[in-house]
């Protein structure tokens, strides 16, 4: 099963592209995820990864509520501990206005939350205490339309978390630029193990939005 | 900008990881001449690479330098980390991406082109010195 879907599915896991190729009629298979293992292997793995996709179809299919959206992956990459549930589904909801008021309401957006464990992060040689956002925008977008975006998230991100204006990065690239960053990333696991590396952390992205309420997981794989 | 993102098998101590966040800015900076408070270093842990890969360093830097420039940044990097980490050169993989700078914002600013640096306000003025680092032990 894991041979047949392409890389494109697995890195874009809300694009419609990896939805339909996932295909299928399935009931949301809550529990299936549920009883995911890390410890399981062989048969009973790929099992369990192959519900998991099918859940993936019904979720984006029930939460666009539509064809015609756009779905945006935000990559937010914050420390560990550093927001709570409330700041992050308040920035979540401020995002997606900002993002929908400057470029339409036909974009849905996706936010990933990925946490560093102290440590894991430094600035100038230093601990970090910095937030980076991934906040992609259309492409070839003037910077008379993009600065302004961007000035405005950085300065809600500020407002909803308490933080400095130097503990916030934003990046808005333009959407083909983010894919190729991101395939860069990805490109540095073990060939063979792209595929699983990338549903591991897919399924963890997922346990970790049954557990706290919004897709997230750890840098450490 | 740059962000560089260290990946490993295995977890780094700690004290590895300050060395090796500070080589990095320092041939970055000495390389480029771009300011120390721009350089962020992150590290993953626990990844599946390469066979025989013992250390991944993926830089995501500011577009607008020379091929030239580019090629002896990698190079120079790859040497020193594996000077540092006392790594071979099959045990080291390093990519970099570059990224125009007018889609970063960092201290609440766009950030500069590359060797336009002296001419940015907000950077001179102090950016990143206090308020963006925790006190390190």
């Amino acid at each position: 099963m894991l041979d047949k879907i392409p890389m494109d599915q697995i890195i874009s896991p809300m694009s419609d592209y990896y939805i339909f190729v996932a295909g299928g009629q399935t009931p949301c298979p809550i529990t299936t995820i549920i009883s995911y293992a890390p410890d399981s292997q062989g048969v009973k793995k790929q099992f369990t990864v192959y519900q998991s996709i099918y859940f993936l179809r019904w979720f984006h299919k029930k939460s666009t509520k539509g064809e015609d959206m756009k779905s945006i992956r935000v990559m937010c990459t914050i420390q560990e501990g550093s927001l709570g549930y409330t700041k992050i589904k308040q920035l979540e909801s401020s995002i997606k206005d900002i993002y929908q008021k400057y470029f339409g309401p036909d974009y849905k957006l996706v936010f990933m939350w990925l946490t560093l464990p102290h440590g894991q992060a430094y600035l100038a040689g230093k601990l970090s205490a910095a937030s980076s956002v991934q906040l992609p925008v259309q492409d070839g977008l003037p910077a008379s339309r993009r600065h302004p975006f961007m000035s405005e998230v950085c300065a809600k991100w500020q407002e909803i978390t308490g933080c400095t204006q130097d503990q916030i990065i934003l990046a808005s690239s333009d959407f083909t630029e983010s894919e190729k960053f991101q395939r860069g990333l990805v490109n540095r696991f073990k060939p063979s193990k792209r595929k699983s590396t990338m549903l591991k952390m897919l399924m963890r992205f997922m346990m970790g939005r049954f557990k706290k309420g919004y897709y997230n997981t750890s840098v450490t794989l | 900008m740059p962000l560089y993102t260290v990946t490993t098998p295995k977890s780094l101590p700690n004290s590895r990881r300050v060395e090796l966040a500070n080589l990095i800015m320092n041939v970055h900076c000495g390389l480029t001449g771009a300011p120390e408070t721009f350089v962020n270093v992150m590290f993953w842990e626990n990844a599946t690479l390469n066979d025989g890969v013992a250390m991944h360093v993926y830089g995501g830097i500011r577009k607008g330098r020379t091929a030239e420039m580019r090629e002896t940044l990698q190079k120079e990097m790859s040497r020193r980390i594996c000077q540092l980490m006392i790594l071979t050169d099959k045990e080291l993989e390093t990519d970099m991406f570059e990224m125009p700078a007018q889609w970063i914002m960092e201290g609440g600013e766009i950030l500069p082109e590359p060797g336009e640096e002296h001419l940015c306000e907000w950077l001179l003025n102090g950016h990143g010195t206090e308020h963006n680092q925790k006190a390190f032990i």
